[in-house]
């Protein structure tokens, strides 16, 4: 007998699969079954749409104030180090391993002793992006795009579209976020520590009015019909905020700041402990409720700060130097536990695969630092060009693309052929160079990429994945 | 070609060049010395290659509206809907009887100075303003704070002023435990009308009667100031 499905128009769509993966969510269901519920009523198309989203999760590493220069002790320059490296910054002379080859596309990248990914086997693209900045905590040069549009916004642009989830894209403080069309509004939270609050209200406590999870579907549904009330609940000009509300009336009984708060478990899990410096723990804990909150399906984008210490002193005795190889250790080890859960779980929006398969992470900031050291082993900020540091998942070519050569002058990249070019502008460098993350985040879909980019071909510095 | 179908073509035109719908492709015509010209697309069209929602409207609705409420440019101010400012959600709760220097962590006095970030507060040192964007969070949080705060508002309404009817204290419920009118229009800011008591009474029907922890209140007595606190106050 043929069985009847209910017909969802394309506009619909979106919209359909936000609620049905966000009730499920909400009602704790596991993602096969909300698949199997969606195949019966609408088809078995629409639950294969469904089953694997068409774009990947984000994390972007906002790390101003110099913190990105500790990112340069897991990807140096290859100039830099060697043991005959003259005063070189980087942590562990002549002891760097080569990256993998993975591709044609691939150039060489040395990796130190410290660098995270390596046993999940990620190849890591890095690149000359952008301009170098004076101090701040909101770098953006390596995050242009197109005008008002700028990286983050435009991938939470093509999130909301390909993978809706309740709350699109939260930012631990205020970072870099432009006005993409068709971006969502960005979730911002004070630190790394209040992440999990978004999902937990005081309401819904024990002995809160909400505890009660009929109470809670009752506020809920009551709010929602106070709100049609309105004369003006009709208005354009309103609806976005009224179905910001609906969302939130939903979420606001829905405790579950118990299932993303980090424990001592996963702390220990991280390496952090009493003693792990301030900036290390916070990073741990925002990356433990990411993984959290991402296997929750509540979200696909975090931004997050990172370090902001200017170590300009990192390296300046023998006890600096100590200190500092502790901190890259702790630091890397950090990122492997992170990527090590995100292994360990299946992606409940892409069967088959595992949930770090499903990622892209960039590390970007404004002062990436001088890879030779200046007077009195000063690590200066007069870095010839800043870095934008991607974990591509094969999507973007591995390997540096521009050098910093030994002295000190740069090599630029051609985002067409990939190869080095001589001369070239760093600046126009960093859209072709945000493109190609975007590119990675829509699983190579290149004609959402050109909804927001109109620079150069970036067929270099992208690869093509069978998925 | 009959009237009304003019009519309604002119309008949608008038319309659609004045409310500023844009088209998602756009041309520019070159022309050359000799007078010659050629069209060519725009460089770069960066609008998403997604289907929005159908937002198309019957023209005279909108003709009718703009008649009412005036020109765009005047109506979107009235009816645009940003975030409560939270200067203007402490006034409010201080004036419907809450205590603000309440120490409890869950207290809506504590969810407010612990969710400063969360309710889009300024942070000057970041030179940013404070954000007039309902996100989930802020929602989230601004609705927690009604619910929480809603024990105290019924417990004290009576003696806030802002609720004072000519010169008389109100209470949120009457004798018979139904929602007061009056108390609903002094918590949304405007006059009630007899669907919000229906919804109001039917809430506390519904709600269960098990008391909110440290209070003599009801969860259907919280919830249903709660709901109507909310409604009203998700825009400014």
């Amino acid at each position: 007998m043929k069985k009847n499905h209910l017909e969802i128009p394309n506009s619909a769509r979106r919209d359909f699969m936000k609620w049905t993966l966000g009730m499920g969510a909400a009602l704790g269901l596991k993602p096969w079954k909300i698949f199997e519920a969606t195949e019966s009523v609408v088809g078995p198309a629409m639950a294969d749409q469904m089953s694997c989203a068409p774009v990947n999760r984000f994390i972007g590493n906002v790390m101003g104030n110099g913190g990105i220069a500790w990112m340069t002790q897991f990807w140096p320059h290859t100039a830099f180090t060697s043991k005959d490296s003259p005063n070189t910054s980087f942590y562990a002379p002549g002891s760097a391993t080569a990256q993998a080859l993975r591709s044609s596309g691939d150039a060489p990248l040395m990796l130190g002793p410290a660098a995270p990914f390596q046993s999940a086997g990620k190849s890591i693209s890095a690149f000359l992006s952008g301009s170098v900045g004076g101090h701040t905590d909101t770098p953006s040069t390596a995050l242009a795009l197109n005008g008002s549009t700028s990286l983050f916004d435009a991938i939470a642009a093509v999130q909301q579209l390909g993978s809706p989830t309740l709350v699109p894209a939260i930012s631990i403080s205020q970072l870099p976020y432009g006005a993409a069309p068709g971006a969502p509004s960005l979730t911002t939270v004070s630190a790394g520590t209040n992440f999990s609050d978004l999902f937990a209200s005081a309401a819904s406590k024990a002995g809160g009015a909400l505890a009660n999870p009929a109470n809670a579907t009752l506020f809920d549904a009551y709010y929602k019909a106070n709100v049609t009330l309105q004369a003006a609940a009709g208005r354009a000009t309103r609806t976005t905020a009224f179905q910001t509300g609906r969302v939130a009336a939903n979420l606001l009984g829905t405790n579950l700041a118990s299932q993303l708060k980090p424990t001592p478990e996963d702390y220990a899990r991280y390496g952090v402990d009493a003693n792990t410096a301030g900036n290390l723990a916070t990073i741990a804990g925002t990356l433990i409720t990411t993984f959290k909150a991402f296997r929750h399906n509540l979200t696909n984008m975090v931004l997050q700060p990172g370090m902001q210490d200017d170590p300009h002193k990192a390296f300046a005795d023998a006890n600096a130097s100590k200190i500092s190889t502790q901190t890259i250790i702790q630091l890397g080890k950090i990122w492997d536990a992170f990527m090590g859960d995100m292994m360990s779980e299946p992606d409940p929006t892409c069967a088959g695969a595992k949930m770090g398969d499903n990622l892209i992470v960039t590390w970007t900031g404004d002062q990436p630092k001088r890879p030779a050291l200046g007077s009195a082993n000063d690590w200066s900020d007069d870095a010839p060009a800043n870095h934008l540091y991607v974990l591509g998942n094969d999507w973007i070519t591995g390997g540096w693309h521009g050098a910093v050569r030994g002295d000190l002058s740069v090599q630029l990249w051609d985002p067409t052929t990939g190869q080095s070019i001589s001369g070239g502008n760093v600046d126009a460098l960093a859209k072709s160079a945000s493109a190609a993350v975007l590119y990675a985040v829509t699983k190579g879909d290149i004609a959402k990429v050109k909804d927001f980019y109109n620079g150069p071909d970036i067929g270099g510095i992208t690869a093509k994945k069978s998925m | 070609m009959r009237p009304a179908l003019v009519l309604r073509i002119s309008t949608v035109a008038l319309f659609g060049g004045c409310l500023g719908k844009m088209s998602s492709e756009s041309s520019v015509t070159l022309t050359d010395s000799q007078g010659g010209s050629a069209t060519a697309a725009a460089a770069a069209p960066m609008t998403p290659s997604y289907n929005h929602p159908d937002t198309t409207q019957d023209p005279f609705t909108v003709l009718a509206r703009v008649i009412e409420e005036g020109p765009p440019e005047l109506s979107s101010r009235l009816h645009s809907c940003s975030k409560i400012k939270i200067s203007a959600l402490k006034n409010l709760l201080v004036g419907l009887g809450v205590d603000l220097n309440a120490t409890s962590p869950d207290s809506a006095a504590g969810l407010i100075s612990d969710g400063q970030s969360t309710l889009g507060a300024p942070a000057f040192a970041a030179r940013v303003a404070e954000s007039l964007m309902l996100t989930t969070a802020t929602a989230v949080k601004l609705f927690d704070i009604f619910v929480q705060a809603s024990p105290e508002i019924i417990a004290r309404m009576p003696s806030a002023k802002t609720c004072m009817n000519a010169g008389q204290p109100t209470s949120m419920f009457d004798s018979q435990g139904k929602c007061n009118p009056d108390a609903i229009s002094c918590l949304k800011g405007s006059p009630s009308n007899g669907d919000d008591k229906a919804l109001c009474d039917e809430v506390l029907s519904k709600g269960s009667n098990d008391l909110v922890a440290g209070t003599q209140v009801t969860a259907a007595q919280a919830m249903a100031v709660a709901v109507v606190l909310s409604a009203a106050h998700t825009c400014e």
